[in-house]
């Protein structure tokens, strides 16, 4: 009986850490996905500006570009701009230790509505790029492609990992369900000795796989929940890791739907790995 | 009521029991006389279609039990009582439980379950007992918590595979009296024993069996 207790407590805390990591991967391969479509959908182009080009130059090019037909609109970014808008990205340190600021000026350019594809960026950078002046076009979506094969493989990846895992709970719980039917084989006997049906017997092994799961499921939830919101409050003053969740901080967990699932997925692989040790040994 | 034509069984290539035939029919007190491994015990799980027959046929209630579908055998087995050497009682449970569970298996209403159970501890001689464990009762009242379990569906035979293996003369008797009275209201008895001295008891007819074979 004890042993029995013991090997359901085992199986519980493997279904919940095997729950976290997979809760772990599906976020990480979603925040992927998502700071991709945010640079994808990206409407701006920022020109970078060489440190010899005088300010007067500079507005006159940032003039010229506003006028193009694919421009809506400029806004010229200083180098104390930059520093300011670094420091609140990644924190005050990093540039204050500098002599000089490394930071260039730039232009940054909102395309024209009809004219945000990543296409139409390319062919203005084409046109900036070698004018006298620029230092360097960049628009994001150069490396998007990169980026997409980068996401496939990720999700492949999570997709067989996610697959291992499953499987592996399953039959971690499926083990410790046929050790209970084991231990009970005396009072199974006694029941089909009486006239139970194999229904009746099976039955409440269901719902120790289906309770087994659930509770690995609540802790999971619980200890994914609590993890999101200590990774949230030791980085949330950092503008860097707001960007990178590609969205604005809202204090709650983004995609809640990969915790709000954990639940009845732990239900689901308790239910699963129980009927597979039912049906092989009553 | 219990039919047995050219019954054989063969277990890992062993015969167990060989052209076996005979008949119990109802309200009738049958033993099944013969000493250890003569193949008693086996003649019973076939009747309690805990195994099949190699050859021949066994019937039980007009049915034969082969062609019984397996999700019907536990409707089946609620009409036939059975009773062991060792007791078989669930040892986290009360008498009153062991009893009342064979009850709750078939979905009886709560009433219903304590009515029935208390009248068969009662037929027995138990009620005074009804909140013991069996590790607090002696083998003589165990045995007769498995006897108020097997007859509480109401059963139309009892089987008795060895019931007083375990107990003295005294409790063998009490036993070999209770299923006497069982008898009496209705119930068919086939009771399995080696015990030489339950031949010839009134009203009761003995099947001899030897090597697994009849005579």
């Amino acid at each position: 009986m004890i042993r029995t207790r013991y090997m359901t407590l085992i199986s519980i805390l493997t279904i919940t850490l095997a729950l976290i990591m997979i809760g772990i991967v599906s976020l990480l391969t979603l925040y992927a996905t998502g700071i991709v479509n945010k640079i994808r959908g990206s409407e701006e182009v920022t020109v970078y500006l060489t440190d010899e080009l005088s300010d007067g130059d500079m507005l006159a090019l940032d003039e010229t570009i506003s006028s193009m037909s694919d421009v809506q609109s400029t806004r010229i970014v200083s180098k104390e701009d930059a520093a300011r808008e670094f420091e609140r990205m990644f924190g005050s340190d990093l540039l204050s230790s500098l002599e000089t600021n490394p930071l260039p000026r730039s232009i940054i350019v909102t395309m024209a509505e009809k004219h945000r594809a990543s296409e139409d960026m390319k062919r203005l950078a084409d046109r900036l790029n070698g004018v006298s002046g620029i230092e360097s076009v960049d628009y994001g979506s150069e490396w998007v492609s990169k980026l997409d094969i980068f996401i496939l493989i990720f999700a492949l990846v999570e997709a067989v990992l996610f697959t291992i895992i499953v499987t592996a709970c399953i039959l971690v719980i499926s083990n410790t369900i046929t050790l209970t039917v084991i231990a009970r084989k005396e009072a199974i006997d006694i029941m089909k000795l009486v006239g139970a049906t194999t229904g009746f017997i099976r039955r409440p092994f269901y719902y120790e796989g289906l309770i087994q799961g659930l509770i690995s499921g609540f802790l999971s939830f619980a200890l994914f929940y609590g993890l999101y919101l200590w990774v949230h409050y030791m980085f949330t003053d950092l503008d860097v890791y707001r960007f990178m969740l590609g969205f604005e901080y809202s204090g709650y967990i983004s995609y809640s739907w990969i915790v709000d699932i954990m639940i009845p997925v732990g239900g689901v692989l308790g239910v699963l790995g129980s009927f597979i040790a039912v049906r092989r040994t009553i | 009521m219990i039919r047995l034509e050219n019954v054989s069984l063969v277990l890992n290539r062993t015969t167990i029991i060989e052209d076996v035939s005979f008949q119990v029919e109802k309200g009738e007190f049958v033993f099944l006389l013969g000493p250890s491994g003569a193949g008693k015990s086996s003649i019973l799980k076939l009747i309690h279609c805990d195994i099949m027959p190699t050859m021949g046929k066994v019937f039980v209630q007009g049915q034969e039990t082969v062609r019984i579908p397996q999700r019907k055998v536990p409707f089946l087995r609620r009409s036939i009582g059975f009773i062991f050497q060792d007791y078989k009682l669930l040892k986290d449970k009360t008498a009153f439980e062991n009893v009342a569970f064979a009850l709750e298996v078939t979905g009886a209403k709560r009433k219903i379950v304590k009515q029935k159970a208390l009248q068969a501890l009662n037929t027995v001689g138990m009620a005074h007992r009804l909140g013991h464990y069996p590790a607090d009762l002696s083998g003589g009242e165990c045995q007769r918590v498995a006897i108020a379990r097997a007859i509480v569906l109401e059963p139309f035979i009892l089987l008795a595979d060895e019931p007083t293996g375990n107990l003295d003369k005294d409790n063998s008797s009490a036993i070999l009296e209770l299923l006497t009275q069982i008898n009496h209201s209705g119930t068919a008895v086939l009771m399995a024993t080696h015990k030489n001295e339950f031949a010839g008891k009134k009203s009761t007819r003995v099947i001899n069996i030897t090597g697994g074979r009849l005579g």
